[in-house]
């Protein structure tokens, strides 16, 4: 072979200078994400999953004299539940995406790669983490201009013009604005969650096991609780589903905003009243949990293998 | 991912590695061909090979390989041996830290034997396997020459290797004095060459590993 190895003396030493920068790692975890078959088949499906309820929507009966008659109300309820769904389906998405990022580095041991080239660790989990939130921010942008463009889409099929969203009032929009940030802080927390356990478990498999498993646990675990309290008659037991982080995130959009509307959640919510302030508490709390064990299991861990 | 999208994303952590040093590396190492294909499809000499091509990207002078050849099969043994090579001849230094001491061999001009945590020698390969100036002699009445040689004060040491050839040392350290006097006594030997040892005996020796047998 004839390749010439060695490069052009000025070459040479900008190679030799080259040093890993943040913004240089972020760039690398991005393309590394984009590249991933997993997360496009992951969107794919999130993409399906978005689109069914307009598909339900078109069969049945009486929703084009509920979009004539009461568009705003229509609209409305239709902007909370494709939200509400968002912030399900991009929370998997993004338990998946985390574990992969995270975990995967760990798993297959190329982080000793990027470690060995004075990349720090704790400067690649927040170059991980920024990719991520990027990727999420992205992903929900891009699913609400998708939600626009199917409820456009179901007006047209249903009513034929796109007179309902003249109906569209500035209550609307600070309902929408409210439930999408409190879609914003699930999606936060959800990294923060697959993050810790990822950097936890130092594998793909744990920390994809594990964060996939937390919601389903306590959303489930509510009704344990529930029965606990059932046999034993002591409030305690309803008093501990206000502090699950997932019935937590559930109650978070009715908790926090006041209208008259009724707002749509979905998922298991707390058997005890709680209000807005507390649903902000025990989220930000879990969320300093996380970042903390992340920051400190990171710092604190060298990596040997 | 595929192969250079690997070095890719590693160039995009370094910063400054331009796609023609990507070329380069991968033509190199001679992956260019499978560049597209997902690494999980690669063997593991071609991955050892992606290994060293993501060493190569910001041109080093200096390489240190831990055991570049492990698990290999001889066709990737043979490909890992070229690119050691062909990286020395870039004048790159590569050190290279391995238990197949026949590879070393083959690979390295210069070795450092480590035992027990202790360097037991540095030396150039070429010093090491050379024996102690003797030579082998192969003829048809060994057992006779060897008596005469024996009873020469050059030949105290000689002595009949396992294949039945003469090994001793020659007057005046030359062979060709050697082969004179084997001549002069009616014994023309068929062949003569120099003695060497293989590294894995020069080490067995150095470490006093003995001879391997379960005690």
């Amino acid at each position: 072979m004839s390749t010439t190895v060695t490069s052009a003396p000025a070459e040479q030493m900008k190679l030799h200078t080259s040093k890993p920068s943040f913004f240089g790692i972020l760039g690398g975890e991005l393309f590394k994400i984009s590249r991933q078959w997993i997360v496009w088949v992951m969107l794919v499906l999130l993409a399906g999953v978005i689109a069914l309820p307009y598909i339900i929507t078109l069969t049945v009966p009486d929703v084009k004299a509920t979009i004539d008659h009461t568009p705003l109300l229509f609209l409305t309820n239709r902007m909370m539940q494709n939200l509400a769904i968002l912030r399900v389906f991009i929370g998997i998405f993004l338990l998946v995406l985390t574990a992969f990022v995270i975990g995967l580095e760990y798993q297959l041991g190329t982080i000793r790669i990027l470690l060995a080239r004075g990349v720090g660790r704790l400067q690649l989990l927040t170059a991980k983490l920024l990719a991520v939130f990027i990727i999420a921010l992205g992903v929900l942008i891009v699913g609400i201009l998708y939600n626009i463009l199917l409820m456009s889409s179901l007006l047209l099929i249903m009513v034929g013009n796109l007179n309902a969203y003249n109906a569209i009032t500035p209550d609307f929009w600070s309902l929408a604005q409210q439930y999408t940030l409190t879609v914003l802080i699930s999606m936060g927390v959800t990294i923060l969650m697959a993050s810790t356990v990822s950097v936890l478990g130092r594998s793909l498999t744990f920390g994809l096991s594990l964060a996939l498993a937390w919601f389903a646990v306590d959303n489930i675990g509510t009704i344990f609780l529930y029965l606990a309290y059932r046999l034993t008659h002591s409030d305690f037991w309803l008093n501990v589903t206000a502090y699950l982080l997932g019935p937590n995130l559930n109650v978070m959009p009715k908790a926090l905003i006041t209208t008259k509307t009724e707002i749509f959640t979905i998922g298991a919510q707390p058997y005890v009243t709680v209000d807005g302030a507390h649903t902000l508490w025990v989220t930000l709390v879990y969320a300093v949990i996380f970042a903390l064990v992340a920051i400190v299991l990171t710092w604190r861990r060298d990596v040997k293998e | 991912m595929s192969g250079r999208n690997n070095l890719r994303a590693v160039a995009s952590v370094l910063g400054g590695v331009p796609a023609s040093r990507i070329d380069a590396v991968l033509d190199l190492v001679g992956l260019r061909a499978r560049q597209k294909d997902r690494v999980r499809t690669y063997s593991l000499g071609m991955k050892q090979r992606l290994g060293v091509a993501i060493a190569l990207l910001q041109d080093p002078d200096l390489l240190i390989l831990d055991e570049p050849a492990n698990g290999l099969d001889p066709a990737g043994i043979v490909e890992m041996r070229d690119l050691m090579h062909r990286l020395t001849a870039e004048g790159k230094t590569v050190f290279i830290s391995s238990h197949l001491l026949t590879e070393v061999q083959q690979i390295c001009t210069r070795v450092s034997i480590i035992n027990l945590g202790e360097l037991v020698k540095v030396s150039t390969i070429e010093d090491l396997i050379s024996g102690h100036g003797e030579f082998v002699v192969t003829l048809e009445r060994a057992q006779e020459a060897l008596a005469l040689v024996k009873a020469q004060p050059w030949g105290k040491d000689a002595r009949l290797d396992a294949r039945g050839a003469l090994v001793t040392t020659a007057p005046g350290n030359r062979g060709r004095d050697l082969n004179l006097f084997l001549v002069d006594a009616g014994l023309a030997p068929e062949t003569i060459a120099q003695s060497t040892q293989d590294l894995e005996q020069v080490f067995l020796e150095l470490t006093n590993s003995g001879t391997g047998e379960i005690q």
